[in-house]
């Protein structure tokens, strides 16, 4: 046998594919240079390129290493990353448990709040690396990926947003409205597809009877809403009866509760102030000899006169200041600005401040 | 939520803010300004004085030195508060005469004379002549009412006067305005009363917040009202109260033309008190009926806005009148003979004043060392900022 190339001389590889003999069909590097190794995240068992080739060509296939018989699929096969094939599943579980909790520290009402939050994830991601109490496990991970699929979401986005571009951010927009449009699609297709059996089934029994063809058609159609009611409430029920079983399973305590930001006020330009006045009524319509032209004159109109907003400046100048007692509200104000102040302020502003009591009075 | 009422955005403006006094205050004011301006004169003469006679130690001593007496500095007869009073009067009067010769809207009027006579609340004649404000004070005002006059066109309608002697004071004014241009005058609130009135007197809905009459019983009590005084008839008919309304909106005008313009009414009354009062002197009884249709009687500010009210007309009445006659005319010259005496040198040519406090003021008023030291200054810092390294850099 040929001795191994010298490790110092070797040209660099890619980690996990150091070793020259395929577990599965052992053929050697010797006989291929180019031997490139793959693994499936399903199980990890290393093979060759032309293994995953001849064996999972076909479509989906038991994993041939001895005792494994898991059903693996050429599409996910691909190099590793790292040298230990522990690590790379390891990484691989903690990057799927991160996809889906992945709240934040600012949701969180105090620190320790957050680090409990860590620590039950830490749990959830250990077992599941020991492979303890997968089953249970798995279903917590998926209750709460149910549950929190808004905020999940939510948190992907912002977390895209921090990360990416905003290239990237209108490419996964298009690839959600790309989903959603297939969603779309496939509803539509489903209610072809049951009209279309509706029908059949409506032919058979014509077929198939003598009745009234109309009595039939009405048959029929009970029963397809009936079905198709039936298949929405088993839905529903379907979807309550997993919230409420899965509700107890994995809980986070803590949680800030989520404020929607308030919609804005419309602009009030008179920042909430309101005038109501107390000594008279704004009238649509008065009277008075000047402004009968006013009102009809194009000279005047044109130039966008308004007789109404005259009016209403009239009386406000009418009434303002009425109730207003300059004697007493003065004196009140000059009381408390303190003795002098007043005087002493029109002297500053008339002069220009170094020169009050000189010659500037 | 803030409800203003009217009150309320009348005590938002500057003329209540800055420009309303009690009538205490006024006097002292007037009287503070008085002594300053006086003390001013004094200081200034005895510094020219000293100057003299500086030069009169090289025997230059003329014969009208000679003959002053040596204590006639501490004799300067100054103005008194009053005198300065009936001079400002005077040159209100001569602003309205010569706004009504100019063609000048109400508003400019009233404006230029309200912006004189703040404006020597805190300026003595002493210092600043009237004559000399008197022309930017109304050239001011056709600006802030917004009525455009070219300053080309308004120095041709004057006599003897530039239009560096127009420009020459403005700064000066506006910084006694305290730089407050807005006038609160009564005349479109008559014209709302006026309006209201009417339609009080057509029996037409015009209710007051809170008034319990009826359109057709306000209609009625404002046919029962006895006559005003001065000879108005009895009103029978509708008809017969829409023409003392109208008479009475006449009168109140030209009141608030004049009297309300030259006494201090503005200083120590609202503009709608002011308004109000005036057709309180016209015609007393429809003005009280108008107030109680207001303010229904139980009313916390009705009796004391009837005393606001009797004051306010009591001073118009006394106001001076728009047309002095000949005694009057006569003291006034006296006046200002005494005043041609103790003015303030240094604030009689406003021109001068004016040029040196702009950039390049080489006039007499600075110095011409100063201003050369100046102009070096300035290109070498020019020169400096067009080399391609910079200025040198300052060693500390």
């Amino acid at each position: 046998m040929s001795k191994p190339p010298a490790r110092n001389g070797a040209p660099q590889r890619r980690p996990g594919e150091e070793d020259d003999i395929c577990p599965v069909c052992k053929s050697s590097r010797y006989l291929n240079p180019n031997m490139r190794f793959l693994v499936n995240p399903e199980c990890y068992h290393k093979m060759c390129e032309s293994c995953v080739d001849r064996i999972f060509s076909q479509g989906p296939a038991p994993c041939p290493v001895a005792g494994c018989a898991r059903t693996l699929r050429k599409q996910r096969f691909r190099r590793q990353t790292f040298e230990d094939l522990q690590i790379e599943r390891e990484v691989d579980i903690r990057r799927r448990v991160a996809a889906i909790f992945n709240r934040r520290e600012s949701e969180f009402q105090t620190l320790r709040d957050y680090n409990n939050y860590l620590e039950e994830v830490e749990t959830l991601t250990f077992n599941l690396l020991y492979n303890i109490d997968v089953a249970t496990t798995e279903e917590k991970l998926a209750s709460y990926a149910r549950q929190n699929a808004a905020d999940i979401a939510n948190n992907k986005i912002i977390s895209a947003q921090e990360s990416a571009s905003t290239e990237a951010q209108i490419a996964a927009q298009k690839e959600q409205a790309r989903l959603h449009r297939e969603a779309a699609r496939n509803e539509e297709d489903e209610e072809r597809r049951e009209k279309e059996e509706g029908r059949q089934e409506f032919i058979n029994k014509i077929a198939a009877s003598n009745e009234d063809p109309d009595k039939i058609a009405k048959v029929v159609l009970k029963k397809s809403t009936a079905r198709r009611t039936a298949a929405d409430k088993l839905r529903q029920q379907e979807a309550a009866k997993v919230d409420n079983a899965s509700a107890p399973l994995f809980q986070i305590q803590g949680l800030k509760p989520v404020v929607r930001p308030e919609p804005q006020k419309a602009y009030d330009p008179f920042g909430d102030y309101s005038i109501k006045t107390q000594y008279y009524t704004l009238q649509t319509q008065y009277e008075h000899p000047w402004l009968e032209n006013a009102k009809t004159d194009p000279k005047i109109t044109a130039g966008g006169f308004d007789v109404g907003e005259y009016c209403a400046r009239a009386m406000m100048e009418a009434f303002g200041g009425l109730g207003v007692f300059v004697e007493d509200e003065v004196a009140r104000r000059e009381e408390a600005a303190g003795a002098d102040v007043g005087t002493t302020a029109a002297a500053m502003a008339a002069g220009d401040g170094k020169e009050v009591g000189g010659d500037v009075l | 939520m803030p409800v203003l009422t009217e009150d309320d955005i009348y005590r938002t403006s500057t003329q209540y803010r800055l420009w309303s006094f009690t009538r205490e205050s006024l006097s002292s004011l007037r009287s503070t300004t008085n002594q300053s301006a006086a003390e001013g004169v004094r200081a200034a003469l005895k510094s020219i004085h000293s100057q003299q006679t500086a030069g009169e130690s090289e025997g230059q001593r003329s014969h009208d030195e000679v003959t002053r007496p040596t204590n006639y500095l501490k004799e300067v007869d100054c103005l008194s508060v009053e005198e300065e009073l009936k001079l400002v009067g005077f040159y209100c009067v001569k602003t309205m005469q010569f706004a009504d010769f100019c063609e000048f809207p109400t508003n400019v009027k009233a404006t230029a004379v309200q912006y004189l006579k703040r404006f020597y609340l805190s300026n003595s004649p002493m210092t600043y002549h009237p004559k000399e404000m008197m022309p930017s004070a109304i050239f001011l005002a056709t600006k802030t009412e917004n009525h455009y006059t070219s300053l080309n066109s308004f120095v041709a309608k004057l006599q003897k006067i530039t239009a560096e002697d127009v420009i020459a004071p403005e700064f000066l004014l506006t910084q006694g305005l305290r730089f407050t241009f807005d006038v609160r005058h009564p005349h479109r609130g008559l014209e709302g009363g006026f309006m209201e009135l009417l339609a009080l007197a057509r029996g037409k809905e015009n209710s007051v917040p809170g008034n319990t009459r009826s359109p057709g019983q306000l209609q009625q009590a404002m046919m029962e009202l006895e006559p005003a005084k001065g000879g108005s008839k009895i009103t029978r008919s509708a008809e017969d109260v829409v023409r003392r309304i109208q008479t009475a909106h006449g009168k109140a005008k030209d009141v608030l033309k004049t009297a309300a313009l030259l006494t201090d009414a503005y200083f120590l009354y609202t503009s709608s008190q002011i308004w109000m009062s005036s057709l309180y002197l016209t015609d007393e009884p429809l003005a009280r009926f108008y107030i109680n249709s207001k303010l229904p009687s139980p009313s916390p500010i009705q009796p004391r806005l009837f005393i606001i009210l009797k004051s306010c007309a009591d001073l118009l009445r006394s106001s001076p009148s728009a047309d002095p006659g000949e005694a009057e005319m006569k003291e006034l010259m006296k006046i200002d003979k005494k005043l041609y005496k103790c003015r303030n040198p240094e604030k009689i040519d406003l021109v001068g004043i004016n040029k040196a406090q702009k950039r390049e003021g080489h006039e007499d008023g600075l110095d011409d060392k100063l201003i050369k030291k100046r102009k070096l200054e300035r290109q070498k810092s020019e020169k400096e900022a067009e080399d391609i390294f910079g200025p040198a850099l300052e060693i500390k």
